[in-house]
């Protein structure tokens, strides 16, 4: 490994030791930065207590002293945060937090590591003063934030508490048990500290795999709607190409060759501009809605009717959204009815046309409707005409959005288009 | 007396058959044509006619631009766009920007003078599906509760129980003949309802950009 590398390699380590190598260590330094208030209360009140309690057993003037310092500790210390907390918002709050941890860890963790040097070498105190560095130290590295504040605080008693046992005391036995002691409290610490680090890395690690999954989500949508643009196109593409293009294409070849009338090109061109518009009304945002559908045709074709003396009777029910009715299916229905209306206009004679959506009870199926287009007009043979062209590519078309078409006439008794449609079911 | 009437259209032939369907129709006066943008803004600021008829796809520049400044310049000046297909997209943009008509291209000459004649007298055209769009827009849930100065702007926002009525009608495929008959109005009633929605249409879509661009710290409130 090159020097520039190792170098690298042992910067990153003791960044990490001070506890600001990764987001995830940072945060934790956040985290704990905004409890600084509770914590050094909290330390401060802890010496207030050991204070009092020692000095019931034996009063010492160096007691207070020792309580004085560890106040004034704190003291600076809350001060620094505070400054930090109120003024320097421009820089990272963890550095102050981590300089600031890091020194009165150090300092606080000389001071109760020493607690036994204050005290009189009487073996009761002295394994008591034991004791309580053992537990203080156990809370601050319970709460450590990184693993350099775990050593300052762990190493000062790791070592100075036992040599008071030994030498302040001359309790050999005490002095071995509480280096154990205070061994065992350093691991504790450090497995605390890294159990915290993986339940902040694991916590951003879901975060992070919730966000690719959303993503990925997202993506699939937008493939799927660009899936469902395409076969639009190619529907739409298949239906120009099949009807107005072979319409315009027939009609420019017979004007070319002198076989059509201005009139008769006139009438295919209307002709062809009236499927585009159904085509696009298929397209309008009607939300499922069969009634505002057939509107759009009676709004096209309504005048052209009243205008051949035919009047028209609307009777629309009151119909729920039909959730298979897409544009697709909106286009079928308006062709069929288109090319009935067009049938009474062209052949009927009639002087009335009903047309009707209303509910109806099937024995077979759940829920049906059916809409009527029924004319007063002179009828035809429906045993004849059932195999014309127009009148199966109704039907066709019926059975194309799951529906029925059934055609009764009689010379002289008017003609009846029934389209049977489902309500619920998707189209087939 | 007879109204003004202003064209702007960039197809030469169907330009000049709508000036020709003006120009003989009784009771208007055709008082100018242009072709594009800029001299269609020009002609409404030297002319100021009160019946505007524009194209939507100017080359200069869309035809919105042009019915928002007559909207914003002459507040006398009806706007009927022309349109082939009277499809619901470009009607609604049109009427949020400040229309109160269409012409279908198609339209015969006396179909033309007729639908610009009820304009006039306030009266505006709908079909079906823009029925049913302006239902849906007028149905979105209102603000909880309005502030105390926002109450009545927030009324006038709302469809009269008329309009809606109107515009549920015709959404199901009833003429203005039938709705007036079945509401005991005239025929040039219904239109004027009509109409009515289409300027509240104008006035909704301007508070709720307003309301969006606040959202967005666009404007301060």
């Amino acid at each position: 490994m090159n020097p520039a590398a190792s170098l690298h390699d042992a910067r990153s380590r003791l960044k990490s030791i001070l506890g600001i190598g990764d987001d995830a260590q940072i945060e934790l330094l956040h985290v704990n930065f905004r409890s600084w208030r509770s914590s050094l209360a909290g330390a401060a009140l802890a010496n207030l207590m050991i204070a009092w309690v020692f000095n019931l057993f034996s009063p010492a003037s160096s007691l207070w002293l020792w309580a004085s310092m560890g106040w004034v500790i704190y003291a600076a210390t809350a001060a620094l945060f505070y400054l930090y907390e109120t003024r320097a918002t421009s820089r990272p709050i963890y550095m102050a937090w981590l300089i600031g941890t890091l020194g009165s860890s150090l300092v606080v963790g000389l001071l109760w590591a020493s607690l036994a040097w204050w005290l009189p070498a009487t073996p009761a105190i002295q394994l008591l003063a034991a004791l309580a560095s053992a537990m203080i130290t156990m809370g601050s590295a319970s709460a450590s934030v990184s693993v350099g504040t775990l050593l300052a605080v762990c190493l000062p008693a790791l070592f100075i508490v036992p040599a008071a046992l030994l030498w302040h005391a001359d309790l050999p036995l005490a002095a071995a048990v509480a280096f154990g002691l205070e061994l065992l409290i350093w691991r504790h610490g450090l497995t605390l500290h890294a159990n915290m680090l993986t339940r902040i890395h694991q916590r951003r690690e879901v975060e992070l795999l919730s966000q690719q999954l959303s993503l990925k989500q997202a993506q699939l949508q937008e493939a799927e709607h660009e899936r469902g643009v395409l076969g639009e196109r190619q529907r739409l593409l298949r239906d120009m190409h099949d009807g107005v293009g072979a319409s315009l294409i027939s009609a420019l070849k017979m004007i070319e060759l002198g076989q059509m009338s201005l009139d008769e090109a006139a009438q295919v061109l209307r002709e062809c501009l009236d499927d585009l518009r159904l085509v696009i009304d298929s397209l309008e945002p009607i939300d499922h809605d069969l009634v505002t559908l057939l509107a759009t045709l009676r709004y096209r074709l309504g005048d052209r009717l009243e205008r051949a003396g035919i009047v028209i009777d609307w009777a629309m029910a009151d119909i729920p959204p039909l959730p298979w009715l897409n544009a697709p299916q909106a286009l079928e229905v308006l062709r069929i009815v288109q090319e009935a209306l067009a049938n009474v206009l062209k052949h009927s004679r009639a002087t009335r046309v009903r047309v009707s959506l209303a509910h109806e009870e099937m024995p077979e199926r759940d829920a049906s409707l059916v809409l009527r287009i029924e004319d007063d007009g002179i009828g035809f043979d429906s045993a004849v005409a059932a195999s014309g062209r127009g009148l199966r590519h109704m039907r066709h078309r019926a059975t194309q959005i799951g529906g029925l078409l059934s055609i009764e006439a009689k010379p002289s008794h008017g003609t009846r288009v029934c389209l049977h449609l489902v309500r619920d079911a998707p189209a087939g | 007396m007879k109204f003004t009437v202003a064209i702007v259209d960039d197809d030469p032939r169907y330009r000049s058959s709508l000036a020709h369907a003006v120009m003989s129709a009784p009771g208007m006066t055709l008082v100018g044509v242009a072709d594009d943008l800029e001299s269609g803004r020009a002609l409404l600021d030297s002319m100021q006619p009160e019946i505007l008829l524009v194209d939507l796809g100017l080359p200069s520049g869309s035809g919105m631009e042009l019915i928002r400044h007559a909207a914003a310049k002459l507040p006398a000046c009806d706007v009927m766009v022309i349109t082939v297909f009277g499809d619901e997209q470009h009607v609604i943009a049109s009427i949020e920007a400040g229309a109160t008509g269409y012409l279908l291209k198609d339209a015969s000459n006396g179909e033309l003078a007729d639908h610009i004649r009820a304009l006039r007298a306030g009266g505006s055209p709908i079909s079906p599906v823009i029925a049913r769009q302006l239902l849906t827009r007028f149905a979105a849930p209102a603000p909880a509760v309005p502030a105390k100065d926002e109450i009545e702007t927030d009324v006038s926002q709302a469809l009269s129980p008329q309009e809606h009525k109107v515009l549920l009608m015709i959404s199901k495929g009833n003429t203005h003949e039938e709705i007036a008959q079945v509401m005991g109005v005239s025929r040039q009633t219904v239109l004027t309802y009509v109409k009515r929605t289409y300027r509240k249409l104008q006035v909704h879509s301007k508070v709720e950009a307003i309301a969006k661009a606040q959202r967005a710290g666009l404007i301060a409130r």
